[in-house]
């Protein structure tokens, strides 16, 4: 009896103890895989296209040479490189700025009460969930020299010659901005809806009781109690403009002549057109540090602000 | 300070009428308190003054001049909400100086208004934080601070106390009354609580599914009860109502309960009765402070109001300060309160006293007070 009740008091002491080793081994079991194919598919490669940058190397004769920082040191002094830095940045600031703006009135739009605004609420997403390559050709069709926008303009009259907007040199960042504001505005506009209807009725009330008109209320309340989702918009946006590939590349292929190529279609080309691996593995590096700082400052400025505007 | 009348005025959402023909008139400089169970419209009715809800029909007029187009800030008025609704990223001071901005008024001008108002409310100390760093109460007072710095011509509360603890409470409650003694001002308080409403308000305006059901001085709502719904409404513990019918024996008037045996009546105790036509289905209200205990009230004298009934004690509760005694009558039950404290346990056998001089009658059809 004596026996028996030791025994179930060191089984009961035992048990906590054998439980967290047992969840310790499950945590290790659970996250194992995981963490074994993001080791393999994102650190992996990036390890090794920073590592490359180091190289220079050709993948068409299999010539391996180090030569250090001179890859870096050739970027730095690289027109072809500024340039393409510069073409970002005007990109990512054009198109984030139109895209908020644009998804900032809709999102107003959309929180007014008015018939169909349920449907049009989910009609909005539409040109989010397009692919890329959907997106791409409608808006080359409408954007070509024989395409509907110049039909249009030559109907009303505000042009007489046709204009390949994609095609020249001129316009064509313009477009390209355009465009890809078009696919990301709904993703503004939905996350700027969310946080308009978080701020409540009350306070637009108080405010009209106080003398507020509707556009004083817009920017003395709406604009500043949004500043916290408008900046996680703005931020996010910007860091995926920067490295944004696809669209570009389907629109324009980086042309013409240079006139949209950023970073990453600099890249591209340096890596599978001029096979010059250490070349494009700096220029990727490099954008991969432009992009870590939009992020830093991404979450620094993100969470002071959630905690300066807490509406709590 | 403003007169605010209500001229038949009434509001439809969708199909159900939220308030039918609501006539009232506020005089200027009164405190006045809306109660009224929860949706029975008197929010609505508030929003309706401040001119954030539309109005279907009728006219509201402040100080004389219809409102009904005027846009809210038209209207010189100003409301503190349930949820106080500060601007959360504006100051203390910010928050009481935006109307003032608003209003285009000078620096000196606002910032003189501000400051009174701070001092009027102790908000000194506060001026520069964030209603996020407030408590409770002290964000009521910033609510409060922005109304006082407009001198609105008339102040609406939207249950501006509901969101506080019961202490705190109590002390908003004195604070807002001594506030309207020293502006002087028109204030239209909405509220659940009866407390509030008549500790607080110089008159009370009892609304039911949008309906008004008395107007009154608290004591007028407490004493003479218009309905049954009134009666019911005011007081704590709520009036005892028993169904029964009256009747005249050999000269003498006896209440005859649904079940249970006749209770006599004094002669001239219970004029409500008198009104009433032989088999007609009444209600006889009494307040639980209303019924005694042979022995703990004041003695019969000659041409006694009172007549006993033999109840069982099913419940009893003591606060301290006084004991709530739930009982059991032939006529259903029947709770007494006695100040003070009173030995007795459930399954006691007692005799209550009913003062009839101060009973209620009410018609069971309508339930309208007769007498």
């Amino acid at each position: 009896m004596a026996n028996q009740s030791a025994k179930s008091a060191s089984r009961n002491r035992s048990v906590p103890r054998l439980k967290f080793r047992d969840e310790r081994i499950f945590y290790y079991v659970a996250l194992g895989p995981t963490t074994l194919v993001i080791a393999l598919v994102v650190a992996l490669p990036i390890i090794y296209t920073f590592g490359l940058g180091f190289f220079i190397q050709n993948t068409l004769i299999r010539t391996w040479r180090f030569v250090g920082l001179s890859n870096y040191s050739d970027l730095l002094t690289d027109a072809d490189f500024w340039f393409a830095f510069w073409n970002g940045v005007v990109f990512t600031v054009g198109s984030t700025a139109v895209a908020t703006v644009f998804g900032l009135a809709i999102a107003i739009l959309l929180d007014c009460k008015f018939r169909g605004r349920g449907p049009l609420r989910a009609l909005v997403i539409f040109p989010y969930i397009v692919p890329s390559i959907v997106v791409a050709f409608i808006w080359k069709f409408i954007f070509s020299g024989r395409g509907i926008l110049n039909d249009f303009l030559g109907f009303i009259g505000a042009q007489t010659v046709s204009v390949p907007w994609l095609g020249d040199q001129r316009y064509a960042m313009m477009a390209v901005i355009l465009i890809s504001a078009w696919t990301w505005f709904p993703f503004a506009a939905i996350t700027l809806l969310a946080a308009i209807q978080n701020v409540p009725d009350n306070i637009y009330e108080a405010a009209a009781l106080d003398g507020a008109g509707p556009v004083r209320r817009f920017f003395h309340l709406t604009l500043p109690l949004l500043a916290p989702a408008l900046m996680v918009v703005v931020l996010i946006r910007a860091i995926w403009a920067f490295r944004n590939y696809d669209m570009i590349w389907l629109l324009t292929e980086g042309g013409p002549i240079g006139a949209t190529e950023v970073l990453p279609i600099m890249a591209y080309k340096e890596a599978f057109g001029l096979f010059r691996m250490g070349h494009a593995s700096a220029v990727s590096v490099s954008l991969m540090v432009f992009v870590t700082l939009l992020a830093a400052v991404h979450f620094r400025v993100g969470a002071r602000l959630r905690k300066a505007y807490d509406t709590s | 300070m403003a007169q605010v009348v209500f001229s038949s005025v009434g509001k439809d959402f969708g199909r159900d009428a939220v308030l039918r023909d609501v006539e009232f008139e506020v005089p200027a400089g009164r405190f006045v308190a809306l109660i009224g169970p929860s949706g029975c419209g008197k929010s609505t009715l508030l929003r309706m003054i401040a001119g954030l809800e539309h109005i279907d029909y009728g006219e509201i007029y402040i100080d004389g001049n219809a409102v009904n187009d005027l846009a809210p800030k038209d209207r010189d008025v100003a409301m503190v909400f349930q949820n106080y609704a500060l601007y959360p990223h504006m100051t203390v001071a910010e928050n009481m100086l935006f109307t003032l901005r608003m209003a285009r008024r000078t620096r000196a001008e606002s910032n003189d208004r501000m400051w009174e108002a701070a001092r009027i409310l102790g908000l000194e100390d506060l001026l520069d934080r964030y209603p996020r760093h407030l408590s409770g109460g002290q964000r009521q007072r910033v609510a409060m601070g922005r109304a006082i710095v407009r001198n609105p011509k008339v102040f609406l509360f939207d249950e501006p106390l509901s969101n506080l603890d019961a202490k705190l409470r109590v002390q908003m409650r004195a604070e807002i009354k001594r506030l309207h003694q020293r502006l002087g001002a028109t204030m239209i308080f909405v509220t659940h609580d009866q407390v509030e409403a008549m500790t607080m308000a110089e008159q009370v305006i009892i609304l039911r599914e949008g309906r008004i059901e008395q107007v009154g001085t608290p004591l007028e709502l407490y004493d003479r009860p218009a309905n049954v719904f009134v009666a019911g409404f005011i007081g704590s513990p709520a009036m005892n109502l028993m169904g029964g019918t009256f009747e005249r024996a050999r000269g003498q008037l006896c209440f005859n309960p649904q079940s249970g045996s006749p209770i006599p009546i004094p002669p001239g105790a219970l004029p409500g009765a008198d009104k009433t036509i032989p088999g007609q289905k009444c209600l006889l209200g009494i307040r639980p402070e209303h019924i005694t205990l042979p022995g703990s009230g004041p003695d019969s004298e000659d041409g006694e109001p009172f007549g006993e009934i033999p109840v069982d004690v099913v419940l009893v509760e003591v606060t301290g300060l006084d004991t709530h005694i739930v009982a059991s009558a032939p006529s259903g039950e029947i709770t007494i309160l006695i100040r003070g404290r009173f030995d007795t346990v459930a399954g006691d056998r007692l005799q209550f006293r009913l003062n009839f001089s101060l009973a209620h009658v009410f018609d069971a059809e309508t339930g309208e007070r007769m007498g």
